[in-house]
């Protein structure tokens, strides 16, 4: 394997300072620079003013997720930083950017010990008429890492093109200003990385399940605002239009899962997106959906809870209430991205499979993929099976719920004579007719159950890393985001002699326990990775009989994202008690 | 609205199928909605009854044979009323044959009033005759209900409810 | 006047084989009966025309008319109805359900859909009680109602007022019908699917089980006269002053319909081509 080079950046600030449109420029210029990169943040709760971090790793490969600890540090202000020192942990040679005119740092960063390196940003800022003391740091960081005057204007281009041309060409006079502050000839950070030369994408996680959505083929979206999903809505909007379908902004979650169910007994493909307070309103509208046989999709972008929890910070604390929360008996799909670019597969697998097993999906992504962006190669289309079984020449009487070989009924949309049938959530007889007959409430229960039960979900159900390990010392089995960091751990414990496998859970529900099982069959240890407090994904597992009583649950709440060190820890200090 | 004098045949034809066929409906709906609340005695009576309104559909129909007929909105019939025509708001679960007599007796009279009018206000010739052999044919109906409604004297009403009512979502 | 197809059109050919499991007596088979006479008077194709509903008695209309049909959740009609018709915009979209249905559970949804002006007919059947779940008080039951054992000293709140809280939220088409009153019935629903945009009609149907004393009605319901009318603040002042048993079409004035707008296009690979680099 090539040696892999990478490099971590934490931006903050306060009160308009900038931090994220300087976060948003440098992942930009990384790019055209021919990098990968992710660029993370984390918001204080103000709406205007409050203070803000960027958390960004560039690498000169696809990386996944964060880091252990922070390389470089600008710090456009210390106000109310003490939010944020514990997600910007710092090693022993760390350095921290920051003018000496705002202050000094307080004791939880320089009790850390990191380089200062003190630094006349408002002093340069004020040189420029309109000049702001974020681009002059992003000039220093530019001139560290690298990057010349040539890529951060095309970076601005790129990333300010609507705020016209004057602020274009006053930021670029600030980052030039910014980058005459590191003597010329200082080593570049990025010297012998590898340059990339195909076609990279820019994009948040959001938006990859927006394009997933798209690849779908959902054309109509209902759905409220809510951190951490709205910035998918958002994209959602002009890019549904686009393609000639509708978002409906909703008053309530009660109304926007209601709304995609009539779209989609409409015969369109359909989706909303929330967070955990939505997903618990929308709950009876998915078991609607179940019962009815509706195809629906729902994207619940996870965050801190319970309640109103911790809105704008990551944890896969959902999982339980995707699995369990429909009352009565439910079978749905579950499935979750692993990271921001495989929310474009898994998002568009997700409404394929919703749509041809009639029923509904939820996709667990989180805050630390949806709001998070990253450079990735871009995602081929992928040719999945969408197409909904619809009820076409109907003769004599059309059953809507048909017990059929493989449990799925041709679907009449309205508009196809003689396939006129009242959809109901009350259980019904085949024809769609309100039964409480034991018969038909047994008949109808198999038929919902078997048709996911026996569908083959092929090998997309989980992704695989065991680097041609023949022993597996350890199997890391995980979920969703969590997996980001896992890889990473595995490759340092491979580094260290360690035969590790991962297994990252794509689809949670149904859970192909038998192949889970095999995969599973090689591996002396189990470590159950998932990023909440009580163990949701492992005692999921053990419910299913899918491990073995020895495994270990490796469980972290959030708000602090998980970090690979802390799995290495884990298995290596498990290895030496 | 008042019922106009110069109505045409055809538009009389019209007026007397649709005051029919509200009757056969509203009958027919009574009968399925006792049958489904186990009422057979009752649901019968009504079927009975349907099928005999059906009776006077079929002549009408076949009267209006290669006639034009015009279109009448359901809500410009020359009758007006709150309830002339509805027996469903007087059905109760309970209710016996003799209940459902009376109740179909009420809609006869009202028929035959409404014939009655026709007859004494219509100019054309043959309306006037084909609303008298309507009106004597419902006034020989409403003469059989009477007959039935006497030979069933003795029943009394058992509407006392002994069965709380139910629920079922 | 004048085509000869007038007869052949039956209202029954709209309903199905299905029985309504409505007690004998009650409000709602008029409302059926009303409803099949105007998609019959419309001659709407069956296919083209969705009937949905929520939970409750009269929410079981749909099941009875042969159309497509929804028999969804307790209260989420209105949503349910709006996603249908934002999707499919040519079809002919009627929501049914009662009070409680409507106005307390789905009360959040009553006033936005009546703001959004989706182009719907919704009708309410409102007995003003809880048949379904044997007998409570709804929103629109009199406070001093007491039969109920959930509050046997009646509610102690002024009911619901259905109508001036339409106009309030910005419907266009209000309207009271009455199950005693079919023939008007028809009509309102004739013109409400005509009307372009959130039409409501609420319908005065009485509940022989739970409220007998309703059966009354029929003596105290009356059409009103000099209406419709197309200013607000005289609409407000009307529905303020009014009983609640005049019936017709009391309001009516039209407002843009929500749709969606399809200003913007391009492909899929138009729009991916924006994430490269």
């Amino acid at each position: 394997m090539a040696q892999h080079n990478k490099i971590s950046i934490a931006i903050t600030g306060s009160g308009g300072s900038g931090a994220v449109t300087t976060g948003l420029i440098l992942l930009e210029a990384m790019a055209q620079a021919g990098f990968y990169g992710l660029m993370q943040r984390s918001a204080g709760p103000q709406i205007r003013g409050g203070e803000s971090a960027v958390m960004l790793r560039f690498a000169d490969y696809e990386l996944r997720g964060p880091g252990d600890a922070f390389d470089l540090w600008l710090a456009l202000d210390w106000l109310k930083v003490k939010r944020f020192v514990d997600e910007i942990p710092l090693h022993d040679d760390s350095q921290v950017i920051s003018d000496p005119e705002v202050g000094e740092p307080p004791d939880e960063v320089s009790d850390q010990q990191p380089e200062f390196l003190g630094l006349p940003l408002k002093h340069t800022a004020a040189t420029i008429e309109n000049g702001r003391v974020n681009m002059v740091g992003l000039g220093v960081l530019a001139a560290m890492l690298g990057l010349s005057v040539d890529t951060m204007n095309k970076a601005i281009e790129k990333t300010l093109s609507a705020k016209g041309k004057d602020v274009i060409s006053t930021s670029l006079a600030a980052i030039e200003a910014g980058m005459q502050l590191i003597p010329a000839g200082s080593m570049p950070l990025t010297k012998n990385w590898q340059v990339a030369t195909g076609e990279r994408w820019n994009i948040s996680g959001n938006e990859a399940s927006g394009l997933g959505a798209l690849r779908g083929g959902v054309r109509f979206v209902a759905a409220y605002p809510i951190t951490p999903a709205s910035d998918m809505l958002e994209w959602l909007a002009p890019n549904l239009e686009k393609v000639g379908g509708a978002l409906l902004q909703a008053e309530d979650e009660l109304a926007s899962i209601n709304m995609i169910v009539g779209a989609s007994f409409g015969g369109v493909a359909s989706l909303t997106a929330t967070s955990g307070p939505g997903l618990s309103l929308m709950l009876e509208g998915i078991g609607l959906a179940v019962a009815s046989e509706t195809p629906i999709t729902v994207v619940n972008v996870m965050r801190g809870g319970p309640s109103t929890g911790i809105p704008t910070k990551s944890e896969q604390a959902d999982l339980n209430q995707a699995l369990y929360g429909p009352h009565g008996e439910a079978p749905h799909l579950v499935l979750a991205p692993l990271g921001i670019r495989d929310a474009v597969f898994t998002t568009h697998w997700a409404v394929c499979l919703a749509e041809r097993l009639q029923t509904a999906a939820i996709v667990l992504s989180d805050q630390s993929t949806g709001q998070a962006r990253a450079i990735v190669s871009p995602v081929p289309e992928t040719d999945i099976p969408c197409k909904r079984l619809t009820a076409q020449a109907i003769d004599g009487e059309y059953r809507r719920y048909a017990l059929t070989p493989d449990s799925i009924s041709p679907m009449a949309t309205p508009g196809t004579p003689q396939g006129m049938y009242t959809a109901d959530g009350l259980e019904h007889n085949e024809k769609g007719t309100p039964s409480s007959m034991a018969p038909d409430h047994h008949a109808q229960l198999s038929k919902r159950r078997d048709k996911l039960a026996q569908h083959d979900y092929g090998e997309h159900w989980c992704e695989v890393d065991a680097a041609g390990e023949t022993v597996t010392d350890y199997l890391l089995l995980t979920w969703g985001s969590a997996s980001n960091v896992v890889h990473e751990a595995a490759e340092r414990l491979r580094d260290q002699g360690y035969g590790v496998m991962v297994v990252a859970v794509r689809l949670l529900m149904p859970l192909p326990v038998p192949q889970l099982k095999n995969a599973a069959s090689t591996a002396k240890n189990i470590l159950v990775i998932e990023h909440n407090d009580s163990g949701q994904f492992y005692h999921y597992l053990m419910s299913l009989g899918a491990i073995s009583v020895d495994a270990v649950s490796l469980a972290r709440p959030g708000p602090l994202p998980l970090r690979p060190n802390e799995i290495v820890v884990a298995v290596t200090g498990d290895q030496h008690e | 609205m008042t019922m106009p004098p110069d109505q045409s045949l055809a538009e009389f034809i019209v007026h007397a199928h649709a005051l029919k066929c509200e009757s056969e409906e509203q009958m027919e709906m009574c009968a399925a909605s006792l049958r489904a609340h186990n009422n057979p005695e009752a649901a019968d009576a009504f079927h009975l009854l349907s099928q005999m309104v059906g009776q006077a559909i079929q002549d009408i129909e076949a009267m209006a044979t290669g006639l034009q007929l015009p279109q009448v909105a359901p809500w410009d019939f020359h009758w007006h009323l709150i309830d002339d025509t509805t027996c469903t708001d007087e059905a109760h679960y309970l209710m016996n044959e003799r209940n459902v007599l009376e109740l179909a007796q009420r809609n006869e009279q009202r028929a035959i009033k409404y014939f009655q009018q026709v007859v004494e206000v219509a100019t054309d010739q043959t309306v006037r005759e084909l609303a008298k052999r309507l009106h004597d044919h419902e006034q020989r109906f409403s003469q059989y209900i009477e007959q039935r409604l006497k030979q069933l004297e003795g029943d009394v009403d058992h509407h006392a409810d002994l069965d709380p009512a139910n629920i079922p979502e | 006047m004048s085509e000869s197809d007038a007869v052949l059109v039956k209202p029954k050919d709209y309903k199905t084989g299905v029985k309504p499991i409505w007690c004998p007596g009650c409000g709602d088979f008029a409302v059926l009966s009303a409803v099949t006479k105007a998609l019959a008077w419309k001659k709407l194709a069956k296919e083209e025309t969705a009937l949905l509903s929520g939970i409750g008695c009269s929410s079981r209309l749909p099941a009875y008319v042969d159309s497509y049909g929804f028999h969804g959740i307790h209260g989420r009609v209105l949503p349910l109805a709006s996603g249908l018709k934002v999707a499919r915009p040519e079809l002919t979209v009627i929501a049914v359900g009662g009070d409680g249905d409507g106005y307390s559970i789905g009360g959040n949804h009553f006033m936005h859909a009546c703001r959004r002006n989706i182009d719907m007919t919704y009708i309410v059947m409102d007995n003003r009680v809880y048949g379904m779940t044997k007998g409570q008080a709804s929103p629109t039951t009199a406070a001093d109602w007491n039969k109920s054992k959930l509050t046997p000293h009646g509610t102690g709140i002024p009911p619901f007022q259905p109508l001036s809280i339409a106009l309030a939220a910005g419907a266009g088409f209000i309207a009271r019908g009455f199950s005693g009153d079919p023939k008007q019935m028809t009509q309102l629903i004739v013109e409400a699917i005509e009307y372009p945009g959130f039409a409501l009609i609420e319908v005065l149907s009485p509940c022989p089980t739970f409220r007998p004393e309703q059966k009354e009605w029929k003596h105290q319901v009356r059409q009103a006269e000099d209406i419709p009318l197309d200013d607000p603040v005289q609409a407000a002042q009307w529905l303020a002053a009014d009983d609640g048993m005049s019936s017709g079409l009391i309001y009516r004035r039209e407002h843009p319909v929500w749709q969606p707008r399809h200003d913007l296009e391009s492909t899929l690979a138009e729009i991916e081509q924006a994430f490269s680099i």
